[in-house]
This record gives C-alpha cells, structure tokens and sequence, in this order.
C-alpha cells in the first residue's frame, strides 16, 4: 500500500466519523424540532383566531415542548444547542423591551431569531438546520410584509410546519 | 508496523466500520447506507462480509410486515480498525519520512 492510498484510507474514516456525528444529531433533534414546531403552529393560530386563549396555549406549549426537550436522551451537541437558543432568546426578549415591541413585533422578532439559531446549528451541527433557517426566515418574511393582517398565521403555518415538516426529515438517514 | 487489512481496507467497509465505531448505538441499515454511499445490494453483501470475519454482529427487528437491521461492531471489530487506522497511519508517516 502507498501512502497516497493510506491518506484516501484515513480520509474515509475522517469523513464516516464526521457523517455519523451529524446523522445522530439529526436522529436526536428530530423529535425535539418536532415538539417545537407543534408549539409554534397551535401558538401562531391561537393568536391568530382566538387571542383571547393564546397566552395559555403558549404556557402550556412551552412547559410541555421544554419537558420533552428536556426528557430525550442526551447527544454531543446539547450544551452548544442549549446555549444558542438561550443567548437567542436573551437577546430576543432585551430587544423587545428595548424596542417596546408589541404582540407582532415581538412575534417577528422571535421568528428571526429562530432562523439566526437554526442558521448557526446549520453552520456547527449540520447543514440541514440551515435549510430549516431559511424556510423559518422565508416565511417570517412573507407574514410582514406581503400579508402582514395574516402574520401569525404565516408564522404558524410557515415556521411551525416548518419545524414540523423539518423534524419528520431530521429523523431520516 | 501493524498490517494491513485487506477485509476493512475496502473504502465502503472501511467506512461501515468507521460510523459504527464512532456510534455507542447500533446504526440501522438505512444509516449505514447513507454514510458509506453504498447500494443496497452492495451494503448487504459488505456486511455479510465483516459478519463472516467476525467484526459487526446482525440483528433483525421485525417492524409490521418488514424487518428493521441494526448493525453492531464486535470488540475484535473495534480492534481490527484501530489497528488498521494505526497501520495506515504508519503508511503516511513513513511515505512522508521518506520524502523528507
């Protein structure tokens, strides 16, 4: 064997192990996305057609989506997927006290920084984050601007099919 | 100098051996596949192989009208690719000694 056959040999090795990290923290987030993709869409539809009820539905979504988070088994990117949503979220809520952001403003922060959190995943845990980053940011963006009387809706159906959808292929090899 | 081995070298089973290496768990067929690139003829008849020599262990789980395959590598398995890796390494830095 020469060495330029060694060097192939080791690179498939390097190249396995890389692929097998990312394929189980997609096999381990898949499920979690999911749980918070249900939170987004009974959320967002909430505030869409029964504001009155979507504080709850959001308290109880919330509780339940970070109790299963919480009770999934662990993975090697937990801590570094742990401390990006919660700087994301610090700094999503700082930014609506400062801006004193109302209902749907605060919403549309909270689905961009959904998609810079997914991005920076895409980038460090997996590319397949960042597609779910861009379908997030897509659809954020289309609520504020193109039908912004629909925005929660958008949000809902956009970002938490999104995250739905997503987690489902997450799951897949 | 270790030696290589001519059943692991092969880039498909070395990758298979590589993924279930670096997974505590059992990797199902479909993930195995994924990461070595290989087709499903192929994959089977890969494993087969590293089966024959000692090194995966095959395991079928009935799911509804199918059956699930789960893969495992044995301790020996575990120990040909360390030594395999070591040897390849041994190849490089020698080739890479030699040129200097």
């Amino acid at each position: 064997m020469n060495p330029q056959q060694a060097q192939e040999g080791l690179a498939s090795v390097t190249t396995a192990r890389r692929r097998t990290i990312e394929l189980r923290t997609y096999r381990h987030g898949g499920s979690i996305v999911t749980a918070w993709g249900l939170l987004w869409l009974s959320g967002y539809l909430a505030q869409q057609f029964v504001p009155q009820i979507a504080p709850w539905v959001w308290l109880i979504g919330w509780a339940a989506a970070l109790i299963w988070t919480l009770t999934r088994p662990r993975s090697d990117y937990d801590l570094q997927a742990f401390a990006t949503w919660a700087v994301a979220l610090a700094f999503m809520g700082l930014l609506a006290i400062v801006v004193k952001a109302d209902i749907r403003i605060t919403a549309m922060l909270f689905g961009l920084v959904l998609s810079v959190s997914y991005a920076v995943l895409g980038i460090w845990a997996g590319k397949r984050f960042a597609a779910l980053a861009v379908l997030t940011l897509v659809s954020s963006c289309i609520g504020w601007w193109l039908v912004p009387q629909w925005l929660f809706l958008a949000l809902a159906v956009g970002g938490g099919g999104t995250l739905l959808g997503g987690g489902l292929w997450l799951r897949r090899p | 100098m270790t030696t290589g081995n001519e059943i692991i070298h092969q880039q498909h089973r070395l990758r298979i051996m590589a993924a279930l290496d670096n997974d505590p768990e059992p990797l199902d067929f479909a993930t195995i596949k994924a990461i070595s690139g290989a087709t499903d003829g192929n994959l089977g008849a890969h494993l087969q192989t590293l089966e024959q020599a000692g090194y995966v262990t095959i395991t079928k789980e009935p799911v509804g009208r199918r059956s699930r395959t789960w893969v495992s590598l044995t301790r020996s398995g575990r120990r040909a690719l360390r030594d395999h890796v070591a040897f390849l390494n041994d190849v490089l830095n020698f080739g890479n000694n030699e040129r200097s």
